[in-house]
């Protein structure tokens, strides 16, 4: 079953009414021309937000304890005292550990987008489904 | 938009209470509490006109309360006029110099405190005015009241606190206080916020969740923004090395110790850990407690940003602050109650 | 609903009926990809000078490379000159667009839908310009890679004590960054062009970059998750990278350099020229591109109001640093009140007092509401305080190892033709960048919009 809509507000109703009749967001697809968090929060009354800062939290944390632990191995496997400095300046490793808490964090946050959204998605890159800017939603027939 | 009579009594009483106790004993208490007010008093307002100026909505439900701390500008004022008075000036070191500097010396040092202070009270009572009128003029007085903010703390930062240790300068520290005494505004919507959740929501109700959320975010943003300046600040001094710059922290970590760490603890690891939960955030008592123990960072900051070069008297520093709360809080609540029965919210009692 | 949408469809729709939203967001994709699909004689002409710019930049840096760095005007004890500055200048020029895109983004301000694409594609560029003078600036420009910390048998590693290898990563963290940040916000759009575009080679490359993007709600779900993060992440990373830059002046113990206030002020210069930067741009594609309906004047008047505010951040600055090198005197510390002597009369007070006229007096006009609306003025304005903040940073590097602490080691400073050759070069290899970027990609966030007009 396909229902496509050029309304906002009747595709709101609509999802409403299947949502409500018990449907699960899981079985069915729906398509947006664009992200709405109105929508966004009816859908999410019925299935678990995005998982995706599990992604980021798990990357920066990473990010942080190899910047602290990689510059402190560095400095201990070839002592060398530079600017009078001791071999394990925190103040110093601190700038390397923030840098690679955000680029990791960042770095797996987007691969939790392509993991949790399953993208790339080569079948559609080059014959997608044309909807323009239509709402639309697809009930998967269970046979 | 002048102080009420109660305000101006419990000014009077609070003043000649603090002064009678400075006649006790010497020492750097009064200082000690001023240093603390100035911040309370001038960061909520400057929080509400940085928001105001932004456009922000979710200042709205606490916009009221925040602008009540105007008068202890005037009470910073007055506690200021004593402590020169009491020739408490002499704890700074420049006043025994032989020659007087051009900058340092008593009369000008005395007068341009006393004009600031003056000038941003005034400023706050004129864009107080303006904003709860809603008048056109708004923004351009909230502005003028962050000018007179910014030079009040950076005069504050300068010439309270930096020139207790001349020639050591750091050219952030007039930004670290402003930025800390927004911080400490910040703390004191959420310690409101413990105070009166319930009153907040049945007032505005359907709106104050999300103001809520996203002053405590920005709560949060302060708490990442104080860390950030203080490892601005301690990285070039530690890094420099330079005997007269460095010992800015090693005087200190002479007479107080580890106990040092309690200050980038206190105000931003603990608070970061606990606002980057959206649950803690939405929760009206955590916040609160937040906000205390930001309070609490900030005044054991000044306890060790004076405590090396003046004696601090723990138990009449304690009763002078005491009775400086005393007066913040009855300003605040005076006047928090005075709002509510001329809206119509709650009938006098 | 916002005041920009009402008259996109003329008069004939006056109120907004059921196909409101929808033809809004049709008539948005055409005139989006309208600007993007069919390049003018005068974006060819554009593109040949960016590129001859290039070409006297490259040819300066062979000259460099061949004869060695005594080509250029850098020499002890002025050993930062041009090149540092003009990295710092372009470091700087990026930090807007991920201010714009994503501190903006968190304060939920919505004209930065209007100016996000544009200065995000500013941030990436310009950090790929600022990129290359620290390795111009290098005398063995084919050791680069020894910045890196890579496994070696001699198991020496690079010094992680030194600003210069912060800067390293801060700096490649930030282009990271910015990219994914940038391309994340591109993806539904390319998924646009994929359907808009006619030709088969477009469609079959729009739809690769595209990642197969189809709009489903759980795309949709995680990507507002992802986006929410990355600017939560990018946001502490703009205040971090302008910062290690400072501090690779401010860990020296030189004076002019070493002082506390260098991280905030560096980052607020760099939001103020970026500013001015996204401004000068954006002034001239809004015509062009005939975008008037999508960009309003009082988004421009709030960019303009961001430049008046980092540019008081910067006054106060200039002023703090100049009040306490007085306030300490010759009898605190020498070397810093001469130092701000120097630069307030010595053999640079031209260019100090050009840095003041351009950041600090040429901004107070955007006081006047009417200037701050008039968008020539707002055009002309923005060139001033670029050159304002180069200067700047020509000051803070220049003048401070000029003078340092031993009188007998003093010296002056003259760039050289190689270095405003290679100069040049940066903004040939900078616009390059811009123009390619101006056809190819939606110059304005469709998705973005679209999501304004429900």
């Amino acid at each position: 079953m396909e229902f496509r809509f050029t309304n906002r507000e009747q595709f709101m109703e609509k999802l409403e009414n299947i949502l409500e009749s018990g449907m699960s967001p899981d079985n069915m697809k729906i398509v947006m021309p664009n992200p709405d968090h109105e929508i966004e929060h009816l859908v999410e009354h019925y299935k678990s937000p995005s998982k995706l800062k599990y992604f980021t939290l798990v990357g920066g944390l990473t990010g942080c304890l190899t910047g602290y632990a990689f510059t402190a191995w560095t400095a201990i496997d070839w002592q060398l005292v530079t600017g009078g400095k001791p071999f394990f300046s925190w103040p110093a490793y601190t700038v390397i550990a923030f840098e690679l808490t955000i680029l990791f964090g960042a770095l797996a946050s987007f691969a939790g987008l392509l993991i949790l959204g399953k993208l790339p998605r080569f079948s559609k890159m080059l014959n997608p489904e044309n909807y323009a800017n239509e709402y639309v939603i697809i009930i998967e027939d269970e046979d | 938009m002048f102080p009420s009579m109660k305000v101006i009594i419990a000014f009077i009483v609070g003043a000649v209470v603090i002064a009678g106790l400075e006649f006790v004993v010497e020492g750097g208490s009064l200082l000690y509490s001023m240093l603390f007010f100035v911040a309370v008093s001038q960061g909520p307002i400057a929080v509400a006109a940085a928001a105001d100026i932004a456009g922000g909505q979710w200042i709205r439900p606490y916009k009221q309360t925040l602008f009540t701390t105007r008068h202890m500008i005037l009470f910073v004022l007055i506690l200021f006029a004593v402590f020169l008075g009491l020739g408490r000036v002499h704890l700074y070191e420049w006043t025994h110099w032989e020659h007087p500097g051009q900058w340092l010396n008593v009369p000008f040092f005395s007068l341009r405190n006393l004009v600031m202070l003056g000038i941003s009270w005034v400023l706050a009572n004129v864009y107080v005015k303006a904003s709860l009128t809603e008048s056109k003029t708004k923004n351009m007085w909230a502005l003028f009241w962050l000018f007179s903010y910014v030079i009040t703390q950076t005069l504050v930062a300068f010439d309270w606190v930096m020139s207790l240790e001349y020639p050591w300068i750091s050219t952030l520290f007039g930004a670290y206080f402003f930025v800390e005494a927004f911080y400490c505004g910040l703390a004191f919507a959420a310690i409101y916020t413990g105070f009166r959740y319930q009153h907040l929501l049945e007032t505005h109700s359907g709106t104050f969740k999300k103001a809520m959320m996203d002053m405590m975010t920005m709560f949060f943003g302060f708490s990442i923004f104080w860390g950030y300046q203080f490892f601005s600040q301690y990285i070039v001094i530690w890094y420099g090395n330079i005997p007269e710059e460095v010992s800015f922290f090693t005087r200190r970590l002479d007479v107080f110790g580890s106990l040092l760490y309690l200050i980038p603890l206190i105000l931003f690891v603990i608070p970061f850990w606990i606002l980057i939960s959206r649950k803690m955030k939405a929760n009206p008592k955590v916040v609160m407690a937040v906000g205390f123990l930001v309070w609490g960072g900030v005044l054991l900051e000044r306890v060790f940003m004076l405590g090396i070069h003046m004696a601090l008297p723990p138990v009449i520093s304690a009763v002078e602050f005491i009775v400086a709360s005393a007066v913040f809080f009855w300003v605040v609540k005076s006047q928090d109650d005075d709002a509510l029965v001329a809206s119509g919210e709650a009938t006098p009692t | 609903m916002s005041s920009h949408s009402t008259n996109v469809l003329g008069s004939n729709v006056p109120e907004r009926d059921e196909l409101y939203a929808y033809n809004y967001k049709a008539k948005l994709e055409e005139d989006v990809f309208a600007a993007v699909s069919k390049p003018t004689p005068l974006f060819y002409i554009a593109l040949l000078t960016a590129l001859g710019c290039v070409g006297i930049g490259a040819t300066s840096w062979a000259i460099q490379i061949i004869n060695g760095l005594g080509k250029a005007g850098i020499m002890n004890p002025v050993g930062w000159g041009v090149y540092i500055t003009d990295f710092v200048f372009w470091v700087g020029i990026a930090h807007s667009g991920t201010l714009i895109s994503a501190i903006l983004f968190l304060f939920r301000a919505k004209f930065r839908n209007r100016f996000n694409r544009t200065a995000e594609a500013m941030t990436v560029f310009a950090v790929l310009t600022a990129g290359l003078f620290p390795l111009i600036h290098l005398g063995r420009v084919w050791f680069f890679y020894w910045l890196f910390p890579y496994p070696n048998q001699r198991h020496l590693w690079v010094n992680f004590k030194s600003p210069l290898v912060w800067d390293v990563f801060a700096v490649s963290t930030y282009l990271t960054v910015s990219v994914v940040f940038w391309y994340i916000g591109l993806v539904p759009d390319l998924a646009i062009a994929r359907r808009i575009k006619e030709s088969k080679i477009a469609k079959t490359l729009y739809g690769i970059f595209s990642l197969g993007w189809t709009g489903t709600f759980k795309e949709w779900q995680h990507y507002n998750q992802l986006y929410k993060f990355l600017a939560a992440l990018a946001t502490p990373l703009v205040l971090s990278v302008h910062s290690v830059v400072s501090w690779d002046f401010a860990m020296g113990v030189v004076y002019g350099w070493h002082t506390t206030i260098f991280a905030p002020y560096f980052v607020a210069g760099a939001i103020f020229s970026g500013c001015a930067m996204v401004i000068t741009l954006m002034v001239p594609m809004r015509k062009m591109f005939r975008l008037e309906r999508y960009i309003a004047i009082d988004d421009f008047e709030k960019l303009a109001k961001l430049l008046m505010l980092t540019g008081l951040i910067v006054s106060y600055a200039y002023i703090v640093e100049l009040a306490l090198a007085l306030y300490v005197g010759k009898e605190g510390n020498v070397f810093e009140y001469e130092q701000f002597m120097y630069r307030l009369t010595g053999d640079y007070a031209w260019a100090y007092w050009t840095m003041i006229l351009c950041n600090v007096i040429s901004p107070l006009t955007l006081f006047v509401r009417k200037l701050r609306r008039n968008l020539i003025y707002l055009f002309v304005l923005s060139i001033p305080i670029n050159i304002g903040m180069w200067f700047e940073r020509f000051n803070i590097i220049v003048i401070s190892l000029a003078r340092d602490f031993d009188p007998y080691a003093f010296g002056y400073y003259t760039p050289t033709w190689i270095e405003w050759g290679i100069t040049l070069g940066s903004f040939g290899w900078f616009f390059t960048f811009f123009l390619l970027f101006s056809k190819t990609i939606p110059v304005l966030p469709v998705t973005e919009l679209k999501e304004e007009v429900d």
